[in-house]
């Protein structure tokens, strides 16, 4: 009897924590048609990202900015008149689970527009059903080259793989390195970003001093690197290239350098977080890493945005929650641009305005992307500094090495 | 370069093999697939990391950690699976029990240490040692020690004790255990204590191996070393030794010969086929029970 009660009470607590976590996503929404100026109506939107699971970082980071944007949109009184409310989902960075989250989503005419989905094959799985129903969706995460063109609803704000691909060559070159071999993810984009690196090598053959001398693919999930390790050394690597995010870099760097304390990486936007440097502490030292976000930039907008998510979050924003959070005021831009939040004039807006965001100039080119300017980063002393006049736009290097 | 790479495969191994024994441990006594060892071991890592923040010094924090693991799982015994069992509940009951309770606890630690990867010192470190061309970091050469270490322990209790008599009877045929004077709960319940202490040694050794604590921690790695405790005859400890190193190099070979991406489907392709040759595993006994 005694344990049928200790279950029952145990199973009560559980209930209690759920329904907590229900309560308080109705909690925010009060607070937020409290905001002056409201005149009761809403504009809602839907948050959609790794919330739990292996990404779940990454997710609750954007979904942070979100906030931080809708937050700063209601203090000034909303968008056209109504208060600024977000649902959030969590599909586990899963294209199934963000498949049965788009059709909710699609099915409910309540949405305004859709900010999220973390990589590239699950927003492209989700992006189909969006653009189906006519829902605006922009990610500020997925690099893969297709993604916007599923269609004209589906935009992006993130570099896609030829600026990575190109901005790491022309830090390897810049630095003067011969040897370097890859280590990407075994998904849809760590195969296309080795692709488009391979594309670059043998179309300026001549002009591209570096020799990839070995690769890798990696299975998600993967924490010893050893036999990879061995290979590289063997082959003469001096420089990685690695688009993986800080949870692989971390365990890579420190398992690297206990071996070859002179091996120096490259870097992606995956990578650069704070608890890159907490795991690989003087490990990650040296490092290289092509951003079009840096949190220490003495761009006052960026700086305005560190600070109300660092107040909201405890910790600086990584480059996607900066680009999720200049998504959310390019829809809002949108919205107030053309005093209308119909799925379609959202739509046809977000072609025509832009931000002054927080990782830089933020506009949709015809195909909904954004064009990203990035800047060379590296880690000095535990701490990420900016190091100038290393990459050009991927357009401007073409024409420079084609010349 | 083969060499070294059946050195890092052994390593790997080794790993596997820590993680391996806990499934072995709980298997040899109930027949039950513990799915919920992943998680204890994650919940170890942790308990491991809290202490080692709280500078307590490295005798006190592993005791801490090998109690406040092994008590979790005694937990988990007597609050899930004892009340199941005294009711003749079937095998699949019980699977489903334990693997609900590993999301328990692996949310539990979301919650409480949050979502990301945390740094966690590194072990026994006094630089590389070179022989014949071959290099192993002191760490590495810890792991290794260590499992064997713990290997030679559970050996000893599971053979030279009482206790262990007592263990081996029950594994046989409980009942008759219970009529000739075992208390089987006993001896159930000292399992779990066991099976959770070696969760709590794979936790400390293999964080202070990769550096890093997290909260899925256990989910990858206790699937592959349930895959090795198959291999090598889920059941016997020494099988998971072997099921262990025998993962380890595959993958080491794999990423030689076929790449990074081979390594994975290695594991399990060696997996098959010998379960296709051997179904019980290299060390198994063939009246086991099917479940």
């Amino acid at each position: 009897m005694k344990k049928v009660l200790s279950l029952i009470l145990a199973l009560a607590l559980v209930m209690a924590l759920l329904v907590g976590c229900g309560g308080n996503e109705a909690t925010t929404d009060e607070g937020g048609e409290g905001g002056e100026g409201a005149t009761g109506e809403t504009v809602k939107i839907a948050f959609v990202g790794p919330l739990t699971g292996d990404n779940a970082e990454i997710g609750q980071q954007m979904k942070t900015a979100v906030q931080v944007a809708i937050d700063e949109w209601n203090a000034k009184g909303g968008v056209i008149g109504k208060t600024i409310v977000m649902d959030d989902f969590d599909d586990k960075n899963d294209a199934t689970e963000a498949g049965n989250i788009a059709e909710r989503i699609a099915s409910d005419d309540s949405y305004v527009a859709v900010i999220g989905h973390f990589s590239s094959g699950v927003a492209m799985t989700a992006a189909e059903t969006y653009q189906e129903a006519g829902i605006p969706l922009i990610n500020g995460s997925a690099a893969h080259t297709d993604y916007s063109a599923i269609g004209d609803y589906i935009f992006r704000n993130n570099a896609i793989y030829n600026v990575d691909a190109s901005s790491a060559i022309q830090i390897i070159e810049h630095f003067g390195y011969s040897k370097f071999a890859m280590i990407q993810p075994n998904s849809d984009a760590g195969v296309s970003i080795s692709n488009v690196v391979h594309e670059f090598l043998e179309k300026y053959d001549d002009k591209i001093n570096a020799e990839l001398v070995a690769e890798e693919l990696y299975e998600d999930g993967t924490v010893d690197f050893s036999a990879a390790i061995n290979k590289f050394n063997e082959a003469g690597a001096e420089i990685i290239y690695t688009t993986a995010p800080y949870s692989i870099v971390g365990p890579l760097m420190n398992q690297y350098k206990a071996i070859n304390p002179d091996i120096v990486f490259v870097l992606s936007s995956g990578a650069f977080s704070q608890e890159l440097l907490d795991l690989a502490g003087e490990n990650a030292n040296g490092s290289y890493l092509p951003n079009s976000f840096f949190d220490q930039s003495s761009n006052p907008v960026t700086q305005a945005f560190v600070e109300s998510f660092s107040a909201a979050y405890g910790s600086n924003p990584n480059t996607f929650a900066a680009q999720c959070y200049d998504a959310a005021n390019m829809i809002f831009t949108a919205i107030e641009a053309g005093q209308s939040d119909a799925r379609e004039d959202i739509k046809n807006n977000l072609y025509e305005v832009s931000v002054d965001g927080a990782a830089g100039k933020t506009q949709f080119d015809e195909n909904g992307d954004c064009p990203k300017e990035q800047v060379c980063l590296q880690i000095v002393d535990g701490a990420w500094t900016e190091v100038p006049d290393v990459i050009l736009p991927v357009t401007e290097w073409e024409a420079s090495l084609a010349a | 370069m083969i060499a070294q790479q059946l050195v890092y495969g052994v390593i790997l191994g080794m790993v596997y093999a820590l993680l391996a024994v806990g499934y072995s441990l709980v298997f040899g006594i109930l027949r039950l697939l513990n799915m919920s060892h992943g998680s204890v071991y994650a919940f170890g890592a942790h308990m491991a990391l809290m202490a080692v923040t709280l500078t307590w010094g490295l005798p006190a924090a592993f005791i801490f950690t090998i109690v406040a693991t092994g008590v979790l799982n005694v937990v988990i015994n007597n609050v899930v699976l004892a009340p199941l069992r005294a009711r003749n509940a079937p095998n699949i009951t019980l699977l489903i029990s334990v693997t609900g309770v590993s999301y328990i606890i692996q949310n539990g630690l979301m919650l409480t240490f949050g979502s990301t990867r945390m740094p966690f010192p590194k072990i026994f470190d006094y630089g590389n040692i070179t022989i014949g061309g071959v290099t192993i970091t002191s760490t590495q050469l810890s792991i290794l020690i260590v499992t064997l270490l713990l290997f030679a322990i559970l050996f000893l209790i599971t053979n030279c004790t009482k206790m262990g008599l007592a263990m081996r009877c029950s594994s046989q045929n409980p009942k008759a255990a219970n009529l000739v004077g075992i208390d089987v709960r006993k001896v159930v319940t000292f399992t779990f204590f066991l099976s959770g202490m070696s969760a709590a040694v794979a936790g400390y050794m293999i964080a202070g191996y990769y550096e890093m604590v997290y909260f899925t921690m256990g989910t990858a790695a206790g699937l592959k070393a349930f895959a090795a405790a198959v291999l090598g005859g889920i059941g016997v400890l020494y099988g998971s030794v072997a099921g262990g190193v025998i993962v380890g190099i595959a993958e080491a070979m794999a990423t030689t010969f076929l790449g990074s991406n081979y390594a994975e489907a290695s594991a399990y392709v060696i997996l098959f086929l010998v379960l296709l040759l051997k179904p019980s595993g290299l060390f198994g006994k063939d009246n086991l029970e099917k479940v």
